[in-house]
């Protein structure tokens, strides 16, 4: 189980009033408008932000570990992803990096199997700096499951990602629901996060205002009330505009 | 070419360059020695005591002086290039060429005869100045943006108080410029104990901090949630590029470029590959240092000319090589 009952603030203004929840594993998708505080509240988690309360994963508390601890727990896809001058292999390699120093053969070849799974084993040598957006999701998702941790936090990780490798991302979503992963999924794109999640948070200024599963929130009226968004269906696809 | 092979060539190279700047280092200046004369003032012969004063009372202090300089110099470039994630950084970034010269100028004005002392007003100046940055980046969460507007802040204001003290005791000002040009001339293997204690221990935390100082090119977000305690390394990093650089300082005087551009070199050379770049980086600094310093005395002799013009005008070109070559590759 996975329960947050956080507050933040940025100086005086504070982004996250007393957000409190609590999910079992699978997919969450977190979801709420621009400046809502989805990204703040991933970060909270992540330990990059400051905050008060607490963050229990299968009652340990994660905020009081050190970084090393908390990296083998939790593992990021940030928004905006980094473009190092490093080749992709050795970057999705650093997922192992709070285990050990050196990646050993074994190691090595699961670093290889991950990047032939997302479709980006003919990219191991090439820099990171010279890939495209998508392609450096790619990488970066690569370095996550190589981390193989037990709570799996997505920043609007389907931003940059063409149709086939979405289809990929999703089946990518169902193994590591299958693996037993806590997964908390951001997303702006309603049909997106609401298609991947079991359950859905909604986080309106600053607080949880809705916690279900996903056919509660398809039913249309939670959505309108968050986005001001309608739903309708269009042969058999459920959209909302 | 495999990675392996590649790191073969680029170190071999690089030791081979500073065994033959070591080597022709000692063995050239306004008297050059011959073969039989290097050895047997190397080996203390008798009927060679002239050239055993001058190997050891001059050559290798010399050498010795800027072997850990460029160690000091491009270390401390390599950190701070790394935690601050800014290519530009180099050791005058947190006002250590700055506030070196301040405490230098200041004593000269204040203790117009206390020669000695220089080399520990340089090194106390250019710490003091490294804390208050680090003071002021420290309450903004140690971010990089902060330490880096910080250090232009205060190199600024400690530049004004150069500009300051030059105009209240122009005659202070005349013993300054050698120090503020820099150079390897009349440094003694006493002065060097202290800074070569400081600057080993200084590459040994550097080693130790490599692992971590990798994954800085990610970002903080993503090193942090890879294990680096992100803030804390930046501190340590921070610390000891400045007190390696400072330990240099006390004995070289304000020599530029090097912790600017043999990070850059070593990075390029060994394709980005962070422990590569922490052991390169010592090596051709020290080459570097080595050959320009060579150069200064030799060229012009008895005339010496300030090692920085060498250290630019051996490495720029270099440099600027690798840039244009890695954009083409690009």
């Amino acid at each position: 189980m996975f329960e947050v009952s956080l507050s933040a603030a940025y100086g005086k203004k504070q982004v996250l009033k007393g957000v409190q929840f609590s999910v079992g594993s699978g997919v969450t998708a977190l979801l709420g408008r621009n400046g809502s505080g989805k990204s703040t509240l991933l970060h909270c988690i992540a330990g990059a932000l400051p905050f008060t309360g607490s963050v229990r994963l299968d009652g340990e508390e994660l905020s009081g570990l050190s970084a090393r601890e908390r990296a083998k727990r939790i593992g990021i896809l940030p928004q905006i992803l980094p473009s190092p001058d490093l080749a992709a292999e050795e970057v999705v390699g650093f997922g192992r990096s709070p285990y050990a120093a050196r990646l050993s053969a074994h190691e090595r070849e699961d670093v290889r199997a991950v990047m032939d799974k997302l479709g980006i084993g003919g990219l191991k040598e090439r820099r990171v700096c010279t890939l495209s957006g998508g392609e450096r999701q790619k990488v970066f998702l690569a370095m996550l499951l190589v981390q193989d941790t037990p709570l799996v936090l997505l920043d609007e990780p389907t931003t940059y990602m063409d149709l086939p490798f979405k289809s990929v991302f999703f089946s990518v979503l169902e193994e590591l629901k299958e693996k037993g992963k806590t997964v908390l999924f951001v997303s702006h794109d309603l049909s997106d996060g609401i298609m991947a999640a079991d359950h859905v948070l909604l986080l309106e200024e600053g607080a949880i205002s809705f916690a279900g599963n996903r056919a509660e929130c398809l039913d249309g009226r939670v959505i309108e009330r968050a986005f001001g968004a309608r739903r309708f269906e269009t042969e058999g696809i459920v959209l909302f505009r | 070419m495999s990675e392996k092979k590649r790191n073969l060539i680029v170190f071999s190279g690089a030791a081979a360059l500073l065994l033959a700047a070591a080597f022709f280092s000692l063995r050239l200046g306004s008297v050059s020695l011959s073969a039989a004369q290097f050895w047997g003032g190397m080996l203390g012969k008798e009927g060679y005591e002239t050239y055993t004063a001058i190997f050891y009372s001059s050559r290798l202090p010399r050498v010795l002086g800027a072997v850990l300089a460029g160690i000091a110099f491009s270390q401390a470039g390599t950190l701070l290039q790394r935690v601050t994630d800014n290519p530009l950084a180099s050791p005058s970034i947190l006002g250590i060429n700055a506030g070196a010269g301040f405490a230098v100028l200041l004593l000269l004005v204040c203790f117009p005869l206390a020669y000695r002392f220089l080399p520990l007003a340089a090194f106390a100046g250019a710490l003091i100045a490294t804390f208050l940055i680090l003071g002021v980046a420290r309450s903004a969460g140690m971010s990089r943006v902060v330490i880096v507007l910080a250090g232009v802040a205060l190199s600024a204001l400690f530049q004004a108080g150069i500009s300051f003290l030059s105009v209240v005791d122009p005659d202070a000002l005349a013993s300054y410029v050698d120090f503020s040009v820099g150079g390897l001339h009349g440094v003694k293997t006493d002065d060097l104990i202290f800074p070569a204690v400081l600057i080993l221990l200084c590459l040994t935390a550097g080693q130790l901090l490599c692992r971590k100082l990798a994954l800085f090119c990610l970002g903080d977000t993503l090193a942090g949630s890879l294990g680096v305690s992100v803030k804390r390394v930046r501190l340590i990093s921070l610390v000891v590029a400045a007190a390696s650089a400072a330990a240099a300082v006390s004995f070289t005087g304000l020599i530029g470029f090097v912790g600017l551009i043999v990070p850059h070199t070593a990075r390029t050379l060994v394709k980005g590959n962070m422990r590569g770049e922490m052991c390169l980086s010592p090596m051709l600094g020290a080459a570097l240092l080595l050959l320009a310093d060579l150069l200064a005395r030799t060229l012009f002799a008895p005339t010496e000319i300030p090692v920085g013009v060498f250290t630019a005008l051996l490495g720029v070109p270099f440099f600027l090589g690798l840039v244009l070559r890695r954009k083409r590759h690009v």
